[in-house]
């Protein structure tokens, strides 16, 4: 018992000490449109680097005036540009056709920690706060509370990619199926079985023998099945790995 | 009335022994062959259809030749021990006329062999609560020969199946499927030989059919010679009681068998069958079965071994904390498993 709980503490500090590999340092606020006043835009850097703190990964709030292609490329390209190598969460503000949109970005697409209807809500309430008196201060500030109510909770793996906790709830049910099934194998296997194939005690090579037999044919029934011919879909859009939410104007 | 084979050396008791197949004396060694001089006293008289009346008192029952002393046994026992002096005893009367099975398949297994086939069994249960792999329980497993019913039958079955075949055909986005359908005929027989039902009430049908199947190279002219040492029961059904339970498996035989012709089809499905069974002999034999009684969870249990071949029968019970210990072993270590090459991938 005593080197299994070793064997536990050692599990929870790699996993501590994992978690704590992923740098933040990219957190922060790029105001090209400038939306926030200095001292606005340095509460926000902080709160960025506080937020990153607790949910460990980025947070990035980048303002722009001016569109280049989709409002979902624009935020994968400024993604990539900004922070292309680490895992983070970004709100994009665009004011020529008043944009929101919400991108979680990063090296690796199979780590998401939002699910696409996570990071629509999260530009749907950012929307609903800056809405009703143009309010972007708290609009950024309701973006750090929603990325941190809506994460995702788990663990980075050595590579870096997430572990949801889901995940790993899926897969602990998996395994005790899999040591149910191993139990029920193990108890089978100490009862025997009966002799059922008669074969055995047939006289002869185990064959009747077949005195008379015909096969009519009687009819023939039809059946046509139409099959859809699927048209599959084109690539995704470029830019780093990462998804973004579908964009919604303010 | 009592019977038991005393050394012609040393006049001490002689049992069968399944590795030389002879009668050998358990104090000085000498063998003794199993022949007819062996049992000339005991007259075979399988003509006699007729139950002989039994001439005993029931109640007072019969007594060692040996040491005097009463045997205490069932109205079915053949052969037992003497519960005083442990000699070897058969009670020959109980097998006279009809009782006097015609051939018996001796022990080939003994016990120290039946004993190591258990150990083995309980080896492979992982599941098999500690205390029975203990001396004391293997120790417990007593060699009995049971009796035992074989049956020939012939049977006869005549099938209607529909049957059908399916071929597909593709014509741009249609898949058009033309299912043939015919109606299926067949008239088969086949002959079923020594077709084994055990004919005592005390034992479980379900475990004796597990222990087929036997080795019938083996089944030789009965002789009182093959008790000594074992003990044995007298059949309490009549080859007549069982015709049900083993009709219902030649009729389940024959079935498969019609069924084993019908091929080519993709579907095939009986309308009609109708079997004909036909007994065509019965012969009251006597198997040898090793087997061990256990209370568990305070159920009187019973597994065997076939005393010829070896097969087991029956089931170990599992241990509730060995289930709860395997399954959570097996469930956290995977899970760990998983947990680790998440980590670390
Ligand atoms: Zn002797
Ligand atoms: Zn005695």
């Amino acid at each position: 018992m005593k080197v299994k709980l070793k064997n536990f503490f050692m599990l929870v500090i790699i996993w501590i000490w994992l978690g704590s590999i992923a740098s933040f340092a990219d957190s922060g606020v790029w105001d090209n449109a400038d939306l926030f006043d200095e001292t606005e835009e340095k509460t926000l850097t902080e709160l960025c680097k506080k937020t990153a703190d607790s949910i460990g990964m980025d947070v990035l709030i980048y303002t722009a005036d001016g569109m280049t292609g989709t409002i979902r490329q624009m935020a994968a390209d400024t993604y990539k540009s900004l922070n292309s190598d680490n895992k983070g969460i970004m709100l994009l503000i665009e004011m020529s056709e008043r944009w929101v949109i919400i991108r979680e970005g990063g090296p690796k697409e199979s780590a998401y920690r939002y699910s696409d209807d996570d990071l629509e809500e999260i530009q749907n309430n950012v929307i609903s706060a800056i809405k009703p008196d143009n309010n972007f201060y708290r609009g950024a500030e309701r973006f750090f509370e929603e990325a941190k109510d809506n994460i995702a909770s788990g663990f980075y793996s050595r590579s870096g990619s997430f572990v949801k906790t889901s995940t790993l709830v899926i897969i602990f049910i998996v395994c005790v199926v899999i040591g149910g099934i191993a139990v029920l194998i193990m108890y089978l296997s100490q009862r025997s079985s009966k002799v059922t194939d008669g074969r055995v005690y047939m006289r002869g090579n185990g064959e009747p023998d077949l005195l008379e037999h015909d096969d009519i044919y009687t009819h023939t029934t039809r059946q046509v099945i139409h099959h859809e011919r699927s048209h599959s879909s084109g690539g995704g859009g470029g830019g780093g790995g990462g998804h973004s939410s579908s964009g919604g104007h303010f | 009335m009592t019977l038991n084979y005393k050394c012609p050396g040393c006049g001490g008791p002689m049992e069968f022994s399944a590795e030389e197949q002879v009668l050998k004396c358990t104090f000085c060694g000498n063998t003794l062959p199993i022949d007819a001089e062996l049992e000339d006293q005991v007259e075979s008289s399988t003509e006699s259809e007729k139950e002989p009346e039994p001439e005993y008192d029931e109640y007072h029952g019969y007594k060692c030749p040996s040491c005097g002393a009463e045997i205490v046994t069932d109205d079915n026992t053949t052969a037992t021990f003497c519960s005083f002096c442990g000699n070897p005893t058969m009670m020959e009367d109980r097998m006279d006329g009809v009782r006097r099975p015609s051939r018996v398949i001796p022990f080939m297994l003994d016990k120290q062999a039946a004993r190591e086939n258990f150990r083995g069994w309980t080896r492979k249960g992982l599941l098999t609560p500690g205390e029975f792999r203990k001396k004391a329980t293997i120790e417990k497993l007593t060699g009995m020969y049971v009796p035992f019913w074989l049956y020939d039958y012939n049977a006869n079955v005549r099938m209607t199946a529909r049957c059908t075949r399916t071929r597909r055909e593709y014509h741009g986005d249609d898949e058009i499927i033309y299912t043939d359908h015919f109606l299926v005929n067949r008239h088969i027989q086949a002959d079923y030989d020594k077709l084994p039902a055990d004919a005592s009430e005390k034992m479980d049908d379900d475990l004796m059919d597990m222990l087929e199947p036997f080795e019938y190279n083996k089944l030789t002219s009965f002789n009182m010679g093959y008790l000594s040492g074992y003990y044995a029961e007298k059949y309490d059904y009549t080859s007549a009681d069982m015709k049900d339970r083993i009709e219902t498996r030649v009729k389940k035989y024959a079935d498969d068998a019609a069924r084993s012709t019908i091929i080519g089809y993709d579907s095939v499905r009986p309308i009609s069958t109708n079997y004909a069974l036909r007994c065509t002999n019965t012969e009251y034999v006597m198997m040898p079965v090793w087997m061990l009684n256990y209370y568990w969870k305070g159920k009187l249990q019973t597994v065997a071994i076939n005393g010829e071949t070896g097969k087991r029968a029956g089931k170990l019970p599992s241990s509730p904390l060995r289930v709860f210990l395997w399954w959570a072993g097996i469930s956290v270590g995977s899970f760990g498993i998983c947990l680790l090459y998440n980590l670390l991938k």
